[in-house]
């Protein structure tokens, strides 16, 4: 058993109420079942979200709820397992989202002596919370109120504790911006799905936290020897040496190579320029390595700026993804203005993939004279220009202008802007695709059909077809993706009861076998013992997303792929000619999760999965 | 005919060079390019290493063939390391 006299291992055993309507607290025990059916973190958050937030809940109204999670694992000297989740109902969806960060917010949490906190009302001036060990204060926020993330979090440290770990809202989430995302005071962002508008809406600035407990391991000795195998596991994956070096742009240029990294709103023409993307060049601008609490993988860097407008700053670098939807997407090349519209990105607290997809759709629009300089109050949007996106991010951020449409995101703009716009908008659910065309890669791009957030890359990384583990899949055929989509699915939700970063667990330096062992280890839960069982609670915890966002009326319709990603065959090598065949990866996908044809569980599934309730309250017999 | 051959990410660090043009004969196969780069240039690909792929005019040759696949004058050649991320 895991609980002896009240005391738990791995776990602090309790969950932290917050209400912020009458600015009180309470603390829960952790609820025994909750932690042998859903493991930690993304599990928890669903169950809760799942059991508290009923179906049609404004999601920017005092009703909807902010769950933030961590793991059993989450600091202990488990690698790579202190990110930290936040999940919500989407204002930017509508549906149910889950958004991860990194940072050491985390592992302070669980310091403090939580496993979760739930926020629920919303308060009538602006507030922070200040979380000491047990101590709990709601505190005012009317001076940090309009801050930058950067300037909150000077104030905010001065007021409480130099030590302590923020995760806060910027200029944008105050204004409601559905694309906003939450972030660290180490500039770490649980960017997707609009968690920031949520923060806003509450008239939550800040939660801070400090503590000072440590998790207590079930069995040291063989907790230390599966931290031990877990090292040797990283050691021996060569990938991992490349993230060392210079993190996610160690891809950018190869998988543009791929056929990824779309450009130019996914009408994937090439991309002039393409070069400045190489590890060579990217690799020029790093002046500092950094990491997240207890992982030996350290993939933050700082770039500097030494040229052009923007000479003189130093800042997180864009990782990734924001050199593609500040870069490729927009057909600019210019590493200097990515990382500055990066930066503005971390400090008014906007999602960049979002931010970024939706200037690459207002281009296009501007492009095909869909909208023209009276919309933009005169702003030039052409591919490839540099001082647009620097200063449509500020406009987004502040809703200013043609800014107050686009931070609504895609689809929302689409439908407000009208004349045959919703053609360029790129998004799945309303949440904007990432950095990777589905025509190139089809069960990456079954995910972001099938994912419960919207498209997202996070929640099911196709690594069969993109690196070729556990098995050499080619990427353009559609054979056999449902069942690839549903094992990266489930494996994924499974890792992320942890906390764990998905790039060691990818790349299999992280596999659920090892995985087990770490919990069994530092819990003492028999149940955990066995890897079936993990993969068993993955797939739990997909399936009650899934029901969560059926019960908002969400089906196969919204299973779907924008026009251009079904309809236009992709022009450049190496996927030349390609689209993504919905209704044949579909219908796999839909046979693979065992679910009917519209997509929704069926009482059996949900029933084999411990979620008969879930049934029930769908009405699914 | 005439094959380049590019070192893409850390394998342009490793074997010192970005890329380079091959002169070979009609039809000759990416096994045998692979042999002639590690007799000739001491460059020497781990197929083994799942963190490198090769890339024949932007396709992972496992898909196209596999190390028997001919090559025609001007193909490329990319060999590169394969990471997750993003």
């Amino acid at each position: 058993m895991g609980q002896e006299s009240n005391s738990w291992f791995g776990y602090m055993g309790q969950v932290l109420r917050i209400n912020l309507t009458n600015c009180k607290c309470s603390v829960e025990p952790l609820k025994k079942d909750l932690a042998e059916n859903f493991i930690g973190g993304r599990g928890f958050g669903i169950k809760i979200l799942f059991d508290e937030v009923p179906k049609g809940v404004d999601p920017l109204g005092p009703s909807n709820k902010l769950v933030f999670t961590i793991g059993p694992l989450t600091g202990t000297k488990t690698q790579s397992a202190s990110r930290w989740i936040a999940q919500f109902k989407s204002p930017l969806t509508n549906a149910y989202c889950r958004s991860v960060a990194g940072g050491f917010f985390g592992a302070e949490l669980k310091f403090a002596g939580y496993d979760a906190i739930i926020v629920e009302g919303c308060s009538e001036k602006p507030v922070y919370v200040w979380i000491n060990d047990e101590k709990v204060e709601f505190r005012d926020a009317a001076d940090v109120w309009g801050m930058t993330t950067l300037a909150t979090r000077e104030f905010l440290l001065d007021e409480t504790d130099k030590r302590a770990r923020i995760a806060m809202i910027g200029p944008a989430g105050e204004r409601l911006v559905k694309i906003s995302a939450i972030v660290t005071d180490d500039m770490r962002t649980a960017s997707r799905g609009g968690g920031g508008a949520v923060m806003g809406s509450k008239n939550l600035k800040a939660i801070v936290v400090k503590g000072s407990k440590k998790p207590a391991i079930h069995d040291e000795n063989a907790f230390d020897d599966a931290v031990k195998e877990q090292i040797e596991a990283y050691r021996q994956t060569p990938a991992l040496e490349h993230f060392r070096n210079l993190g996610t742009d160690s891809i950018v240029y190869l998988f543009y190579t791929l056929g990824n990294f779309p450009t130019y709103n996914f009408k994937q023409l090439p991309l002039e320029g393409v070069h400045r993307f190489t590890p060579e060049v990217l690799a020029s601008y790093v002046v500092k390595h950094n990491g997240c609490y207890s992982c030996m993988i350290r993939c933050w860097k700082t770039f500097k700026l030494t040229k052009g407008p923007y000479a003189g700053v130093a800042w997180d670098f864009p990782e990734y993804e924001t050199h593609w939807s500040y870069g490729g997407a927009l057909g600019n090349c210019n590493i200097e203005s990515i990382t500055y519209a990066n930066m503005l990105s971390d400090l008014y607290g906007l999602d960049t993939i979002s931010t970024g997809v939706a200037i690459a759709f207002a281009t296009e629009l501007y492009e095909k004279g869909i909208i023209g300089k009276s919309e933009t109050d005169g702003l030039e949007l052409k591919w490839g220009d540099p001082e647009a996106l620097v200063e449509l991010v500020k406009r987004i951020a502040l809703r200013i202008g043609i800014g107050n449409i686009l931070g609504e995101g895609v689809k929302r703009a689409a439908e407000a802007i009208g004349r045959g716009a919703e053609k360029y908008a790129i998004h799945v659910k309303g949440l904007e695709l990432p950095a990777y065309d589905p025509r190139s890669v089809k069960a990456h791009g079954l995910n972001f059909a099938t994912s419960t957030i919207g498209a997202s890359h996070c929640t099911g990384w196709s690594k069969f077809e993109i690196l070729g583990i556990p098995k050499k899949v080619d990427p353009l055929t559609t054979e056999g993706k449902g069942e690839i989509t549903k094992y990266v699915q489930d494996e994924t939700a499974a890792a992320e009861t942890a906390v764990f970063c998905t790039f060691p667990l990818t790349n299999e330096a992280i596999t659920l076998n090892l995985y087990s062992k770490l919990l069994y280890a530092a819990t003492g839960i028999e149940k955990f013992k066995d890897p079936k069982y993990l993969w068993l609670v993955g797939e739990r915890i997909f399936n009650l997303e899934k029901a969560f966002i059926a019960r908002e009326g969400f089906d196969i319709s919204q299973d779907t792929m924008p026009e251009r990603i079904l309809k236009e065959p992709v022009p450049r090598e190496p996927s030349k000619g390609q689209v993504f065949e919905l209704d044949i990866l579909l219908r796999d996908y839909y046979k693979a999760r065992g679910w009917n044809e519209r997509g929704i569980p069926t009482k059996e599934k949900l029933e084999e999965l411990g979620l008969a309730e879930a049934a029930k309250e769908l009405g699914i017999t | 005919m005439r094959v380049r051959v590019k070192f893409a990410g850390d394998m342009h660090k490793k074997f010192g060079m970005a890329d380079l043009w091959l002169s070979l004969s009609d039809e000759t196969t990416v096994k045998e390019v692979l042999a002639k780069l590690e007799k000739e240039k001491g460059i020497k690909i781990n197929l083994e290493d799942t963190s490198i792929v090769v890339l024949v005019n932007g396709r992972r040759v496992e898909f196209i063939g596999g190390l028997n696949t001919r090559l025609k004058d001007m193909d490329e050649v990319v060999v590169m390391p394969i990471i997750a991320g993003g």
